[in-house]
């Protein structure tokens, strides 16, 4: 089980059952990232473990992980970065790994299974996954090829007992596209922004979630 | 490999005696074939679902034979038969799976079993997709009223849950690395085909 009380607004919603699988959706702009890393962090004072996959160069990833300096260094942290861009290591106390490109899948899943055999080597089983983004990997790839590769990562998340947070800009794929990805997940929650400027938030598919757009 | 034929398992090994035990612990399953030397698996490769690949041997290593069989373009696949256990270097190598030696019977039935298993998975998850978007596209086309009222689309559902039953089987045990990472390159060497083949077509 893994507890995530301080994120949402809705306080129903303070644990996800381990195995969990939850997406991300928003346009641009809308917070996923940060609401995504957010989750991830919440373990990372329970001496749960972050790894995070981005196809963004990993700076601006750990930039935006709501973690302070002193804390980085400490954090049983794991990046893996896919994003073509060689501007070395985010953090130098955050380990990190490359792999090429977001096409290279393969690359990825043994850097995400190199990672998980580094925590476990310090006793760390509780794994806090997240993947930015999705809809990256789909302008690399294809959407039917992301869709099985989201099948394998989602099914290993649930085997390992894992969380795992996806993100997906919803505003560049068709509805039917994020409908048909969306039977891989166990939930979903929707951010938008209204038109006052006011960030609002959507889950569905978590149990006891309301269904109801909520502002955070 | 049609359905009346028995699945090809090439045993590559320099020792007879030890190639001559798996080959018994295998034959009545499979069709076996045994090379001695790197070079002859190669020029036994032709309608090879498996090969079991030992990594010490005179010649050509077994590394080298992996590479070798890779750029052949045959779809086997190739399990690693090694002394030494560091899972992640002999997947990282792009074995597929791997097999601590001296292997038990068991263990290598379990492991051509499996590998042949995988063989399957890309068309379960291309299947599975068809039937995914086919969903999506229903429930985007009418409100979910209407759709609750439709055979068709009950029939869908159901075949969905049929389908996904089926992955769990061909996917096997996920928390094993090599399982994982074999099934990721399943998938995108099925891309990586078919972007080829859209490259000849242009």
């Amino acid at each position: 089980m893994y507890r995530i009380d301080e994120v949402l607004p809705n306080e129903d919603i303070s644990t996800v059952e381990a195995g969990t699988n939850l997406l991300i959706t928003g346009g641009p702009m809308t917070g996923k990232r940060s609401l995504a890393l957010e989750l991830q962090a919440a373990g990372l004072k329970r001496g749960e473990a972050a790894l995070c996959i981005t196809t963004d160069s990993s700076e601006s990833l750990v930039g935006d992980l709501p973690v302070d300096g002193d804390a980085l260094s400490e954090a049983p942290i794991g990046i893996v970065d896919c994003s073509r861009s060689d501007s070395g290591r985010a953090h130098r106390h955050v380990p990190e790994q490359s792999v090429g490109s977001p096409e290279d899948l393969t690359g990825i899943s043994m850097r995400s299974a190199k990672f998980r055999e580094y925590f476990a080597a310090r006793n760390i089983e509780a794994i806090r996954h997240g993947l930015y983004s999705i809809s990256t990997l789909i302008q690399y790839l294809d959407l039917k090829t992301v869709f099985k590769f989201l099948h394998v990562y989602t099914s290993r998340i649930q085997e390992t007992g894992a969380f795992g947070v996806y993100t997906l800009d919803d505003t560049v794929h068709s509805q039917e596209a994020i409908n048909t990805l969306l039977c891989e997940f166990d939930g979903v929650i929707e951010l938008r922004e209204s038109d006052d400027g006011e960030r609002k938030l959507r889950v569905r598919g978590v149990s006891d979630s309301t269904r109801t757009w909520q502002s955070y | 490999m049609t359905d009346s034929d028995p699945p090809v398992v090439l045993i590559v090994e320099d020792e007879p005696a030890v190639a001559e035990s798996y080959r018994i612990w295998l034959s009545d399953r499979y069709e076996v074939r045994v090379a001695e030397t790197g070079e002859q698996a190669l020029k036994r490769l032709a309608d090879t679902d498996v090969v079991l690949l030992d990594r010490m041997m005179p010649g050509m290593s077994g590394d080298e034979v992996l590479n070798a069989i890779r750029d052949h373009d045959t779809e086997c696949r190739v399990a690693m038969v090694t002394a030494i256990n560091p899972e992640l270097d002999v997947i990282e190598l792009g074995f597929d799976a791997y097999v601590t030696k001296p292997p038990g019977r068991d263990e290598l039935r379990s492991t051509v079993e499996r590998l042949l298993k995988r063989a399957q998975l890309d068309e379960s998850l291309q299947r599975y997709f068809s039937l995914a978007a086919r969903r999506a596209a229903l429930e985007s086309a009418y409100p979910a009223e209407r759709l609750s009222e439709s055979d068709e689309y009950r029939a869908l559902l159901e075949r969905i849950d049929q389908c996904r039953d089926a992955l769990d089987e061909s996917t096997a045990d996920l928390s094993s690395d090599s399982n994982f990472v074999g099934a990721v390159r399943e998938v995108q060497d099925r891309f990586e085909d078919t972007s080829d083949e859209r490259d000849r077509e242009d």
